[in-house]
């Protein structure tokens, strides 16, 4: 019994002492967390650009997107993709109107054609060369009579309000903390359908964005994602950025471009610093409190083991003190 | 360090007038906006968004643009991005995004030109910097989180052997700082190493952490 005591010390004392590592294995992959037009959307303009985003920053090594336009051919479709929207456009074959392209039925004119069934097939990308691809989505949606060339309309945001969250980051292997924002905006409306419309949420107002000549913060995108038919948009800051005095802005994009009003207002809040409160651990700020839970546990193993050697004593004044008391 | 810094902040805070609400002040719609509806509370289920649990504040003071009525409104020229109406079409800053060099656009917001989009805010997911700390191993590293908005913690752990000697006769230093640049780190900056007057920064080989920014 003892050796194995032992033996389970030596290897929770070594857990204690190991090197942290290993934290880049467990940063994701870039799956797809969104598409437009989305899965099931009725009624999409003819000229809604076809993109998905990712859900982390990925390399795109010329996936190509394919493209079905029920009862037409498969279409194997170029895609750019960009680091900094993290989101793949798909390039639709004489889009631009090109005067040389030989026009492909199912794209006339560059655009979906009407009052069609598509589907999509989206590719996992891949985080770097070597990393395993994340996961792709498949999307089928129909299209409306024609393109909309209409502009979007939106308020603005209405109000905000603010909480705080501690989370277990397995990329870094410690806890991340973050002011989470839910900003409350006005319905979008939109012709083509408000379930198209992509919504920007800008911060306009913290001690850390950037200054302008004159001293005013330039605004910064901190949300951009379709309309999910929701008054609410979460927004997540770290600490630095979300304390104090913090401003939002927001407003509409259609698909076609054009872009709404709503961005003049903005709704505003104070945050208090959060509390730094570690829990009943041995772990300091951005350890690992797991492991300093564990070592608490078999400490406390070590000693309920020791105690019950000792109640099962063949020591008959030990077993005797109860009872002599 | 926080809280000093929040002092400069009240012009901010005067420009927007607020008005503190309790969570229960939010469920009784204390309405402000001229649309307001019963449901000014909670967000819906298909939201996915918990109701939070504690210190809840809304701010619906939403200041308004700065929009003058048609007839009243004197063209002052071409529309620009400073917040006001100025060809006197209803519309305040109706103008076009600007292309951004790495993807995305600028677009114009409460009267200034946003940021382009980067690709990371902060650092990029997972990448690693080194820190210093001042007891035992002197040497220690951080971690960009998933969502690449910060960095962990400074971890101890022990220096490379090429630095390990430093360590041990320095100890925290500019000579162990220098010796993390040297072994082609990202390494804190606690020494203003780079002499730009931040002891907040990073120096040395900080491409794939930053982003590329620096």
């Amino acid at each position: 019994m003892r050796r194995r005591l032992v033996r389970l010390g030596t290897t929770l004392l070594l857990g204690w002492g190991a090197p942290i590592g290993s934290a880049h294995a467990l940063c994701g992959t870039p799956d797809v967390v969104d598409t437009l037009p989305p899965d099931g959307q009725a009624l999409v303009p003819t000229n809604t650009p076809l993109s998905a985003s990712y859900e982390l920053g990925a390399l795109h090594q010329g996936e190509s997107v394919i493209v079905t336009a029920a009862p037409g051919e498969r279409h194997e479709l170029a895609a750019s993709y960009s680091r900094a929207l993290k989101s793949l456009v798909v390039t639709l074959p004489c889009a631009g109107g090109s005067p040389d392209c030989s026009e492909d039925p199912d794209f006339p004119g560059g655009l979906l054609k009407p009052d069609t069934e598509y589907t999509v097939e989206w590719p996992g990308l891949r985080a770097d060369a070597t990393a395993r691809a994340g996961r792709g989505a498949s999307v089928s949606f129909t299209t409306s009579s024609g393109p909309d060339t209409s502009s979007p309309s939106f308020e603005g945001t209405l109000g905000v309000r603010w909480d705080f969250e501690r989370e277990f980051d397995s990329c870094s292997d410690t806890e991340s903390e973050r002011y989470v924002f839910d900003v409350k905006v006005s319905p979008p409306a939109y012709a083509g359908g408000a379930e198209l419309l992509t919504m920007h949420v800008f911060q306009t107002a913290g001690r850390l964005l950037e200054k302008d000549a004159n001293g005013n913060g330039i605004p910064e995108e901190v949300h951009r994602g379709r309309y999910q038919g929701s008054e609410w948009i979460r927004v997540r800051q770290p600490i630095a950025t979300g304390f104090g005095e913090v401003c939002f802005s927001a407003f509409a994009e259609a698909p076609n471009g054009l872009i709404s009003q709503g961005s003049e207002t903005e709704a505003c809040t104070r945050t208090e610093h959060p509390p730094f409160f570690e829990g009943c651990s041995f772990a300091g700020l951005g350890r690992r409190s797991s492991t300093g839970e564990l070592w608490l546990l078999g400490v406390a193993g070590l000693v309920f083991v020791r105690w019950r050697s000792r109640v099962a004593s063949p020591n008959p004044r030990a077993r005797s003190e109860p009872t002599a008391n | 360090m926080l809280l000093g810094a929040a002092a400069p902040l009240a012009a901010a805070a005067q420009a927007c007038a607020r008005t503190d609400l309790n969570p229960g002040d939010i469920e009784t719609g204390e309405a402000r906006e001229p649309n307001s509806v019963d449901d000014a509370g909670a967000p819906e289920p298909d939201a996915q968004i918990p109701e939070p649990d504690a210190d809840v504040e809304e701010d619906a003071d939403v200041e308004d643009p700065d929009v003058v009525p048609p007839d009243e409104c004197e063209p002052t020229g071409t529309e620009t991005c400073n917040g006001i109406d100025d060809d006197c079409n209803g519309m305040v800053d109706d103008l076009p995004a600007v292309a951004c060099a790495d993807g995305g656009f600028s677009y114009c917001v409460r009267g200034a030109m946003s940021e382009c989009p980067r690709e990371c805010q902060t650092c990029m997911p997972g990448s690693e910097t080194i820190c210093f700390v001042s007891y035992c191993y002197f040497w220690g590293k951080q971690t960009c989180s998933g969502d690449g908005k910060s960095l962990s913690g400074c971890i101890e752990e022990p220096p490379p052997s090429a630095c390990k000697e430093i360590a041990i006769d320095h100890q925290k230093s500019r000579q162990l700082e220098q010796c993390c640049i040297d072994q082609g780190h990202c390494c804190k900056d606690d020494f203003d190493l780079d002499n730009d007057g931040s002891t907040r920064d990073y120096v040395g080989n900080c491409v794939e952490v930053t982003c590329g920014d620096d």
